[in-house]
C-alpha cells in the first residue's frame, strides 16, 4: 500500500514538473523574443515566398512578413502561438503578461494562508465567544457567491481600470478563499489539541509560541503545503474568471479599428481592444468579441495556459496530499 | 414608508435577538429554534455586508466618473425597475440553477454508485476524467462548447447554439450543461471517495455475506450510510455553481442574476466603467447569497434527518 501511495505520489509530481517545465520554457521564449512583437500593431501579413495574405489575428504556426498600420514592412516572424487582432504576437504577450499575474496569484495565496491561518486558530480557540464569531465570520463569508464578492470589494478598492492596484486585487481576492485555509488550520489544532502529548505539553507549562513551535506547527506545516497548491490553482482561476467579467489589472486598453475576415465571420471592419501590457487575466478580457467574430485562437490560448498551470498546481497538490497521508500510514 | 437595505438587515437581526431572548432558558424550545436564529443572524450579515461593500463600490465609483459605454441591450436591461429587474433575473436564474443543480446530482450521485457498484476495468478512466473537468476552468469549458457549437454550425449548418442574449430552451440548455459540469465531475468525484471507503467496512462484509448483490449492498446500505457525507458533497457543488453564475451568464449574455449583477456593478463588454446601480446589485447579490443560506440550512436539516449521529451534536461544532 505504501509503495503504491509512493508511486502515485511520484507520478503527479512527474506530472506537474513536466506541465511547469513546459509552461516554463514556453513562457521564457515568449519573454526573451524582440519587445516589439508583443508591442507594435501589425495590420497584416505575407507568407514569405507566396501572394498568400493573413490579417490579425493569426491562427497557430503561421510564419509571416508582416506590416505596420502605415504599410511599411516589419520584418519576418513565426508566430508560434498565433496573435490578437492587432498582429501582437501571442507567445510574447503571455511570456510578459505571465509575470505579474504570477506575482498576484503569489501575493493572494500569501494574504489567503495569513488570514487563514489566523482564523483556523481563531475557530480552534477554546474561548466560545471567539470560537462562535470566526465560524459565524467563515459562514457568512461562504453564503456569498465568491466570484459576485470579489468583484464588488475590487470595485470597491478600485472602480476604473485605471485605477486597478494589485492591493485592491488581493483584498478581494483574498477575501473568498480564506476560509479553506482557515478549516484546514482549525482541524489540524483541534486533532493536535486532544491528543494525549499536547495535553501533557499543556499540563507542563508549554504555553504560547513554544507550544505552536513544538506541538502544533510540525503538523500543521504539511496540511498547509498540501492546501497551498489548491489555494494557488483557484487564485490563478480566478485571476482569468475577473478577466472574463474585465476585471483585470493591466489599465485600460486602446480601442483599434481592423479589417473583419481573419478566418472567422465577422463583418468586414471592426473594433477591438489592446491592452498595452496586458496580464493573462486581461488577455481574456476580449472574450466575448473574439467570440463573436469566431476568432478563437486569441482567447483559447491564453485560457489553455491558465488551465494548464491550474493543473499543474493541482497534480502538486494532489501529491502533496498523498505524500501526507503516506506519512500517516508510517 | 419603504424599507431600505440596512433597514431589512436591522429587522432579521433583531427578530434573531427576540427568538434568542424568547428560547432563553427554555433548552427545549431553544433546540427548535436555534437552526433558525442562526439563519436570520447569516441572512442580516450578508445584507448588511453586502450593502456597506455595495455602497462603497458605488461612492468610489462615482468618484471616478463613467468610461464605459452600455448596448442598447444592456441598458434595456439594466434601467428597468430594480423590482422587475430582479424578479425577472432571479427566476431565469432560478430555472437553469435548478436545472444545473438536478444534472449535477443525478449524474454526479448515478456515476458514484455505477462505479463503485460496477466495479468494471472501463470504469476506472472515469475518476481521472471527472478530475480533469473539476480542474479545467469554468470559462475554459464555456469556450469549448462555444467553438463545438461554431464548428458544428460550420460543418453541417446545423444552428444549436442560441444568440448572444437571447431566452430560449436552447440558451438555458447550454448555460445550464455548462453551469453543471464542473459540480457534477466534483460530486461523482466526492460521492465515489465516500463510498469507496465504506466498501471495505463490516457491514459490507455482513451484507455480502448474507447473500445481497454487490450492487444491493451499494444501493441498499452504502449509500444510505453516506447519505449525510453526499449532502454536504451535493451543497459544495451547489455553491461553486452558483459563483460560477455570473461568468456563464455573461458569457452567453443570458440575462440572469449573474450577468445583471456585472452590469449593476459598472462592468461593460467593452471594459470601461459604467454607471453603477447599487440598489438592484446588493438585491442580485443578496438573492444569490439568500439562495445559498436557504438551501445549506435546508441541506443541514436534511443532514441530521438522515444521519442519527449529527442528532447529538449541538448548532454549530
Amino acid at each position: 500500500m505504501r509503495r503504491q501511495l509512493r508511486l502515485r505520489v511520484s507520478l503527479l509530481v512527474a506530472g506537474a514538473l513536466t506541465l511547469f517545465g513546459a509552461i516554463a520554457t514556453l513562457l521564457l521564449i515568449g519573454q526573451m523574443q524582440a519587445a516589439q512583437w508583443s508591442r507594435d500593431i501589425w495590420i497584416e501579413g505575407v507568407k514569405p515566398g507566396t501572394h498568400d495574405f493573413v490579417t490579425p489575428p493569426f491562427p497557430l504556426f503561421t510564419y509571416a512578413q508582416v506590416f505596420h498600420t502605415n504599410g511599411v514592412p516589419g520584418g519576418v516572424h513565426y508566430f508560434l502561438l498565433g496573435s490578437d487582432c492587432g498582429g501582437r504576437d501571442l507567445l510574447g504577450l503571455i511570456g510578459r503578461g505571465a509575470l505579474p499575474s504570477l506575482e498576484l496569484v503569489a501575493l493572494v495565496v500569501i494574504v489567503r494562508s495569513l488570514v487563514g491561518v489566523i482564523a483556523g486558530f481563531l475557530m480552534a480557540s477554546g474561548v466560545a465567544g471567539v470560537r462562535l464569531l470566526s465560524r459565524g465570520m467563515g459562514r457568512w463569508v461562504a453564503g456569498f457567491p465568491y466570484l459576485a464578492l470579489a468583484i464588488i470589494v475590487i470595485q470597491a478598492l478600485s472602480p476604473t481600470p485605471a485605477q486597478r492596484t494589485p492591493l485592491a486585487f488581493a483584498v478581494g481576492m483574498a477575501l473568498v478563499g480564506w476560509r479553506d485555509v482557515a478549516e484546514v488550520t482549525a482541524g489540524v489544532v483541534e486533532r493536535v489539541r486532544l491528543q494525549p502529548y499536547s495535553e501533557a505539553a499543556l499540563a507542563l507549562g508549554s504555553r504560547g509560541v513554544t507550544y505552536f513551535r513544538r506541538h502544533v506547527l510540525p503538523h500543521l506545516r504539511p496540511a498547509l503545503a498540501a492546501e497551498l497548491p489548491f489555494q494557488a490553482s483557484s487564485v490563478l482561476v480566478l485571476v482569468g474568471e475577473l478577466g472574463f467579467l474585465q476585471v483585470f489589472l493591466g489599465g485600460a486598453g486602446i480601442l483599434l479599428q481592423v479589417a473583419g475576415a481573419g478566418g472567422g465571420a465577422g463583418p468586414p471592419s471592426t473594433f477591438c481592444v489592446l491592452a498595452p501590457h496586458p496580464d493573462l487575466g486581461e488577455l481574456l478580457s476580449p472574450a466575448r468579441y473574439y467570440i463573436q467574430q469566431a476568432w478563437w485562437t486569441p482567447v483559447l490560448v491564453p485560457a489553455l495556459v491558465i488551465a494548464l498551470l491550474a493543473l499543474g498546481f493541482e497534480l502538486l497538490g494532489y501529491a502533496m496530499r498523498l505524500r501526507d497521508e503516506a506519512r500517516l500510514w508510517r | 414608508m419603504r424599507l431600505g437595505w440596512l433597514d431589512w438587515a436591522l429587522v432579521l437581526f433583531n427578530a434573531a435577538l427576540v427568538l434568542t431572548l424568547v428560547g432563553s432558558g427554555r433548552p427545549r424550545l431553544w433546540r427548535r429554534l436555534r437552526r433558525f436564529v442562526s439563519l436570520l443572524v447569516q441572512a442580516a450579515g450578508v445584507l448588511a455586508v453586502t450593502w456597506f461593500v455595495v455602497t462603497a463600490a458605488a461612492a468610489s465609483a462615482a468618484r471616478a466618473g463613467q468610461s464605459g459605454i452600455l448596448t442598447p441591450a444592456d441598458t434595456a436591461l439594466i434601467s428597468r425597475a430594480p423590482e422587475i429587474v430582479l424578479r425577472s433575473a432571479l427566476e431565469l436564474s432560478l430555472l437553469t440553477l435548478a436545472l444545473a443543480a438536478g444534472t449535477a446530482a443525478l449524474a454526479g450521485l448515478g456515476g458514484a454508485i455505477a462505479a463503485v457498484s460496477l466495479r468494471r476495468r472501463r470504469l476506472v478512466l472515469l475518476s481521472p476524467l471527472a478530475t480533469l473537468l473539476w480542474v479545467a476552468p469554468t470559462f475554459l469549458i464555456a469556450l469549448l462548447v462555444q467553438e463545438l457549437q461554431a464548428d458544428i454550425f460550420g460543418v453541417t449548418g446545423l444552428r444549436v447554439a442560441a444568440g448572444f442574449g437571447e431566452v430560449n430552451a436552447l440558451q438555458i440548455f447550454w448555460v445550464a450543461f455548462i453551469l453543471a459540469v464542473r459540480p457534477t465531475a466534483y460530486f461523482f468525484q466526492s460521492a465515489r471517495a465516500a463510498l469507496d471507503l465504506d466498501t471495505a467496512t463490516e457491514y459490507v462484509r455482513t451484507a455480502r455475506a448474507k447473500g445481497l448483490s454487490w450492487e444491493e449492498v451499494v444501493r441498499r446500505h452504502v449509500a444510505r450510510a453516506n447519505a449525510a457525507l453526499l449532502v454536504t458533497a451535493w451543497l459544495n457543488a451547489f455553491r461553486t455553481m452558483t459563483g460560477s453564475a455570473p461568468l456563464v451568464e455573461f458569457l452567453f449574455g443570458y440575462p440572469g442574476l449573474g450577468r445583471v449583477l456585472i452590469l449593476a456593478l459598472g462592468l461593460t463588454y467593452a471594459g470601461g466603467a459604467g454607471p453603477v446601480h447599487p440598489d438592484v446589485a446588493i438585491g442580485l447579490v443578496a438573492s444569490l447569497a439568500l439562495i445559498l443560506i436557504l438551501i445549506e440550512a435546508a441541506l443541514g436539516y436534511l443532514e441530521q434527518l438522515l444521519d442519527p449521529r449529527l442528532r447529538v451534536l449541538p448548532v454549530g461544532a
